[in-house]
């Protein structure tokens, strides 16, 4: 039975509303399932909102019944479109599916942008900031220590966790949706101290210098981790810079389903090993060798070389100083005719690299800088009929070969613009 | 171990129990995922077929499968993945996962099928073989296995 507080139980009986009633009714359900006790107030979150391509699943052009089954899971149509979300929760959207202006790059029709534009127009009104990038905490999306947070995008949420010491558990878009109108999750998982300790030890023996270092690690690290399991990074390196850490945390979280990482003597809960471990020790603890970062490689880049017609660098989204990195790489630089070049970061830091001279440097070379989206999150249009793929995110070479039959490539910004410029992959 | 017999067959049942977490009770052929499912790219979402690369059951259908899990992998979104093929008419009849986490706590919530989780000291996915028949009781936790032979 879970603990309700007076305003919870207010918010139960329909008192701000039945959006509200519902959406609470929803995180009860969900505190029951987990056997958590009581919820906690959550004060950010970000959302899965627009055109998103699983709503296309209801037939309908009526959004508040499209939110309703597919967000709030009931056939009743509750009225969204009048309703705000919750006054305590600070809501930004997170990725979409489609470039902020530009649906013909990404392969997508008119109709579909126009559609994704009233959706968000929906969430605008509904108290929801617009933002469309998986890293928010570039825009200033900043939970601290102890403020409890939902997220859509599970790079954010091992971010978030490890690096500044927030809590939030990876719900899924229903459920930070049902948190994001009625202020509340359950008080269970990361949002309680206990179980944010380190379970188990990654000792770091391969290279780990560079972002895609770091990227790659991430990967192994989710390939070995136990179900369940909390890693806790150490070795003799230099602690990863932003772009590397941020790159560590999005593929740790897709080769396993942990949110949380601690990097020994860097993040916030893991200044120590007792400390990370809650003084209780690991209860495992794995090497991560040359070999095993050699076995991650090969699984994450096709063996072959060969032609490359879509490059595509920016998981998670970049900041501008990776933005200025490509700039630099390409200036003076042309690439191939017939390969599209796209670099993915939020359109706050595009407009930055515009006034800052590097869109410039990028578009005379021969490629886009494109926003508030990804390949993954396109999908299958984005690759037209690409014969070689080329990215720097693991994340995205990972779960992109489930989209194309096209050879994927694996490697750094500079090996993938190097691909750019050629047309070719050479191993 | 008990047995039984059906069709002339003599077969071996086992019961083992967890937390009831969805109500209810489900019966059906197992599909077991000792690695789970990924969320992006795991399920395709109109015919439930399992479309992650190198996964067990690559090209299975989780429909009307007696889902057996570790937890969940993956994606945030993963319960979506999962709501979305419900929505399109295919869902599992019911879980067995051995941890719950919040990623398959809220996909409990969106599919609503029968969910026993969180096994004591058993790890269902090992006491479970793709091709059982297995009994979900939500009520009461118990997970009844009829060994296929």
């Amino acid at each position: 039975m879970v603990k309700l507080t007076d305003t919870e139980k207010n918010i139960l009986r329909g008192d701000q509303g039945r959006l509200q009633q519902k959406a609470l009714e929803n995180i009860v359900r969900y505190a029951e399932v987990l056997g958590a006790e009581e919820l906690c107030k959550v004060t950010k979150a970000t959302l899965g909102l627009g055109a998103q391509p699983y709503l296309d699943h209801i037939r309908s052009d009526n959004y508040d019944q499209i939110f309703s089954r597919v967000y709030m899971c009931t056939d009743e149509v509750l009225d969204v479109s009048h309703n705000k979300f919750s006054a305590s929760c600070f809501c930004m959207t997170c990725t979409e599916n489609c470039d902020a202006e530009d649906y013909a790059e990404v392969g997508l029709s008119k109709e579909y942008f126009d559609k994704n534009s009233s959706f968000l127009e929906i969430a605008r009104a509904a108290g929801v900031s617009m933002a469309s990038t998986c890293a928010p905490y570039l825009l200033g999306w900043l939970p601290l220590k102890g403020e409890h947070f939902v997220t859509t995008e599970s790079s954010n949420a091992m971010f978030c966790n490890s690096l500044l010491g927030a809590c939030g558990n990876p719900d899924g878009v229903e459920a930070a949706a049902w948190s994001a109108i009625c202020g509340r999750t359950p008080k269970w998982g990361l949002h309680c101290a206990e179980n944010r300790y380190a379970t188990h030890e990654f000792k770091i023996e391969c290279s780990a210098q560079s972002a895609i270092d770091w990227d790659v690690i991430g990967y192994t690290i989710g390939r070995i981790l136990p179900t369940g399991g909390i890693p806790v990074i150490t070795g003799h390196f230099a602690y990863p810079n932003i772009a590397a850490v941020k790159q560590l945390f999005a593929s740790i979280a897709t080769t396993s389903g942990a949110v949380m990482c601690h990097i020994l003597g860097m993040t916030p809960e893991g200044q120590t090993l007792d400390m990370a471990t809650g003084g209780r020790g690991v209860e495992g603890t794995f090497n991560i060798t040359a070999d095993d970062y050699a076995e991650s490689l090969v699984m994450l880049c096709d063996g072959t070389q060969g032609a490359v017609d879509y490059v595509s660098l920016g998981c998670p989204h970049y900041t501008l100083e990776e933005i200025q990195d490509v700039a630099n790489y390409l200036a003076d630089k042309k690439i191939k005719d017939g390969v599209r070049f796209h670099v993915w970061t939020a359109y706050p830091l595009k407009e930055m690299a515009r006034v800052s001279g590097y869109l410039t440097i990028i578009e005379k070379a021969g490629g886009r800088i494109m926003t508030s989206s990804c390949p993954i999150m396109v999908g299958e249009s984005i690759m037209k009929n690409s014969k070689g793929v080329a990215l720097d995110g693991a994340k995205q070479a990972h779960y992109i070969r489930s989209m194309t039959d096209a050879a994927v490539y694996y490697g750094d910004k500079y090996r993938c613009i190097d691909a750019a410029l050629s047309g070719r992959w050479d191993s | 171990m008990p047995l039984f017999l059906e069709g002339g067959i003599v077969k071996m049942k086992t019961v083992i129990k967890g937390r009831g977490a969805i109500a209810g009770v489900a019966e059906g052929e197992a599909l077991v995922c000792p690695d789970s499912i990924q969320g992006w790219a795991g399920v395709d979402e109109i015919t439930g077929v399992i479309i992650e690369k190198g996964h067990i059951e690559e090209g299975t259908s989780i429909d009307g499968r007696i889902l057996v899990i570790p937890s969940s992998k993956g994606s945030n979104c993963w319960s979506g993945h999962f709501n979305s093929a419900m929505i399109n008419g295919v869902k599992p009849a019911g879980w067995v996962v051995r941890q719950i986490d919040s990623r398959v706590g809220v996909a409990a919530v969106v599919v609503g099928s029968p969910m026993v989780v969180d096994f004591p000291g058993i790890d269902p996915c090992r006491a479970i073989k793709t091709g059982d028949w297995v009994k979900v009781n939500g009520d009461t936790g118990e997970v009844e296995i009829s060994h296929k032979t």
